[in-house]
């Protein structure tokens, strides 16, 4: 790594997105009506196709990258998955008192699951011939995804922006593209600042509520007391259509927060993460993902979902945009280390429970 | 027979780009770079299947990346030499019509699955679940009544004695097991007059239905027709196709779950209301037959039905606005009061 530690030579190096909505949609059609023939046995085919389309097209320094991921493998977890969440279903249906065992096995395993989803989905992640990996294990997940939440309750949810550090702490720090750890380098301070704005929103959308309530409920006393129906059309505003509009209210409010914290978290690891003496870039940006979801929602809807891939492409291609590295030297310095098969059992668990990364 | 093809060479391990030149000669292949060279029999290389126009990786035997962007230029090669092609699943995604054709199909088998193939599977599973499992479905539902604001009945033993003394006959005529049961209890004002059957056996009349009702007839008739929702174990059926359904949606849709959630549950939600309307039909099916055999007035079912609907203009904040008619049809739970009085016109 002599060149690489100079960082004078820095250089900008995009990631660009090549994909195409026409041409994913030529791949992703046919595979999801493959599925559904196979009434979902072909999913993991269709998964693996898709996931390399996007991977294939996702490039750096004009290389690009590759997902390896075996369907067979996906296919046998997926089976374990699914017969697992038939018996929740049945539990929760016939044995509804079970429920909460079945919650707090979930509770257990659930960082096991995030460490073997994480695991298989970057071994399979290859770039310029080189394997990411990752390297995280089960006591340690167990205390940043299970132990922490108990802290929850004595600190009235204060402390979740901490927790959330230490999660993006764990995630990054065992990441490691072949022989090369990735560093993380946010400060936790950071993370409290990100959690700011959307706490103030939300006192925000109380406050609405709260005198929304103080207004509404009078109204529906005298509605409930006074039989007369003719009174009704006086009233200044329909109740109906207010209910419904709160209720969408609440909805925007509920995604401009997802998407402020999604931006301003990863802009602030990928802006102070490194690999070797290697740096990135991420300008996310709140306005745009809102304007993404706001479309693409509506194209799919008036569709009934047949533009799915241009939705994908198109913010597949907006994070490329936004993304880039600051590559001190070359990125010809890599080496793979030897590593094991892992088995894909925890990857499909996850999905199937939906359960979220969120890196 | 020679071809060149341009690319990227990478070593076992190594991430360093080199520029490449891969030549086939006969069954074997060399990749050129710098002023080194790498050779391997055509049929020894791991070669990715076509993708669209992602590039093509081929792995060499001890670990080296041959990666190229020509992708026409390797499936020439693989059809030149007889060691393959760009792939059947790459012919279906380049000609991607026929899928949109064969959508159409598709469709129509899953919606004939969904909505004759899963209740059939789902009357042979609701009649094979043991008296146990039923039994403790019904104490689920019963024992969460006064979550729901369910209170103690203010009827008189005389105002319960009609009902009472027909439930057991009736059940005992129809053979219903000795796990029958009927009660009462004083709704909270959600609910108000309204009656509903519980698995295994268990008809539940509110207090305000008792006192809606002008003759013994219309009770009459709530009755035989929660007894149908008894007698086809329509509650346990409803559970069953639910599971089912879910475990297909899942199973189609695992991986696309963003459309899972906004699109594929759409549909979902019109077969589950499409089963309960059914289920309604085939309850006011057996209680017209009932009451039919045994004289009560055909005339009862309507009355008391429409009863209840104008109870319901009369106390809803949100009275029905008679417009919407049209559509709620196809979000209502039952068939519409219209419908259902129709049959108990007929002898």
């Amino acid at each position: 790594m002599d060149t690489a530690l100079d960082t004078s030579t820095a250089r900008p190096v995009p990631v660009e997105f090549t994909g195409q909505a026409g041409e994913y949609f030529g791949v992703w059609f046919p595979n999801l009506l493959l599925t559904v023939i196979t009434l979902g046995f072909y999913s993991p085919w269709a998964k693996v196709r898709n996931t390399q389309y996007m991977y294939g097209h996702t490039r750096i320094d004009s290389a690009s990258f590759a997902y390896t991921a075996r369907p067979v493998d996906i296919l046998k977890g997926r089976v374990l998955a699914l017969l697992l969440f038939l018996i929740y279903v049945l539990v929760a249906s016939f044995m509804p008192l079970l429920e909460p065992v079945f919650f707090a096995a979930l509770f257990l395993v659930f960082p096991w699951l995030i460490v073997l989803a994480l695991r298989y989905r970057y071994r399979n992640t290859l770039y310029r011939n080189v394997r990411f990996d990752f390297t995280g294990a089960y006591p340690r997940a167990f205390l940043e995804y299970a132990v922490m939440w108990l802290a929850m309750l004595p600190t009235l949810g204060l402390i979740y922006p901490y927790i959330r550090w230490r999660q993006s702490r764990f995630l990054v720090d065992h990441t490691r593209f072949g022989a090369t750890a990735f560093q993380f380098g946010a400060p936790a301070g950071r993370y409290f600042r990100i959690y700011l704005v959307p706490f103030a929103l939300m006192l925000g959308v109380m406050a609405v509520a709260g005198i929304a309530v103080a207004v509404l409920a009078p109204l529906f006393a005298t509605l409930k007391e006074g039989a007369d129906p003719e009174q009704i059309p006086d009233f200044p505003i329909n109740l109906g259509l207010a209910v419904v509009l709160f209720y969408l209210l609440l909805y925007v409010v509920f995604m401009l927060i997802t998407f402020y914290i999604r931006a301003r978290t990863r802009n602030l690891i990928f802006n102070t993460a490194s690999l070797a003496a290697h740096r990135f870039r991420s300008e996310l940006r709140v306005k745009v993902l809102l304007g993404l979801w706001v479309t693409n929602t509506v194209a799919l809807l008036c569709t009934l979902g047949l533009a799915w891939p241009w939705a994908r492409v198109r913010v597949a291609r907006y994070y490329a945009s936004v993304t880039s590295l600051e590559v001190a030297g070359s990125l010809d310095d890599f080496v793979a280390r030897a590593g094991e098969e892992s088995r894909a059992f925890g990857e499909e668990m996850g999905e199937v429970f939906d359960v979220d990364i969120g890196l | 027979m020679w071809s060149t093809v341009q690319g990227v060479w990478f070593d076992a391990g190594q991430s360093r780009a080199n520029p490449a030149t891969l030549s086939l000669n006969g069954r074997s292949v060399t990749v050129r770079y710098g002023d080194r060279s790498e050779r391997a029999l055509l049929a020894e290389l791991d070669i990715s299947p076509r993708l669209g126009n992602t590039p093509r990786r081929l792995s060499f035997p001890g670990g080296g990346l041959f990666e190229t962007q020509a992708n026409d230029a390797i499936d020439r090669m693989l059809t030149s030499t007889g060691t393959g092609h760009a792939g059947w699943l790459h012919w279906l995604e380049s000609k991607w019509h026929i899928a949109l054709l064969l959508a159409v199909p598709t469709a129509a088998c899953l919606w004939f699955a969904a909505t004759s193939g899963v209740p059939a599977i789902a009357r042979l599973v609701a009649a094979q679940l043991p008296d146990s499992v039923t039994r403790a479905i019904g104490e689920q539902v019963t024992g969460s009544l006064d979550e729901f604001g369910f209170e103690a009945t203010q009827l008189t033993q005389r105002e319960r004695a009609f009902l009472n003394g027909e439930f057991a006959r009736l059940t005992a005529q129809l053979r219903m097991g000795e796990h029958c049961e009927l009660r009462f209890y004083a709704s909270p004002a959600s609910i108000g007059p309204n009656a509903f059957a519980v698995p295994p056996c268990i008809v539940v009349f509110t207090d305000e239905l008792v006192k809606l009702a002008k003759t013994d007839d219309e009770l009459y008739a709530v009755l035989v027709h929660e007894l149908g929702h008894i007698e086809h174990r329509h509650t346990l059926r409803h559970v069953v196709q639910g599971a089912l359904l879910a475990f297909i949606l899942v199973a189609i849709t695992g991986d696309a779950t963003q459309i899972s959630s906004a699109v594929a549950s759409v549909p979902l939600i019109f077969v589950e209301l499409g089963f309960s309307r059914e289920f309604e039909r085939e309850a006011d099916r057996f209680a017209h037959r009932l009451m039919r055999d045994e004289g009560v007035p055909l005339r009862a079912f309507p009355d008391i039905l429409l009863r209840m609907e104008t109870y319901w203009q009369e106390h809803s904040p949100f009275a029905g606005d008679e417009e919407e008619a049209g559509w709620s049809r196809y979000l209502s739970t039952h068939p519409t009061t219209e419908e259902r009085a129709a049959l108990f016109k007929t002898p």
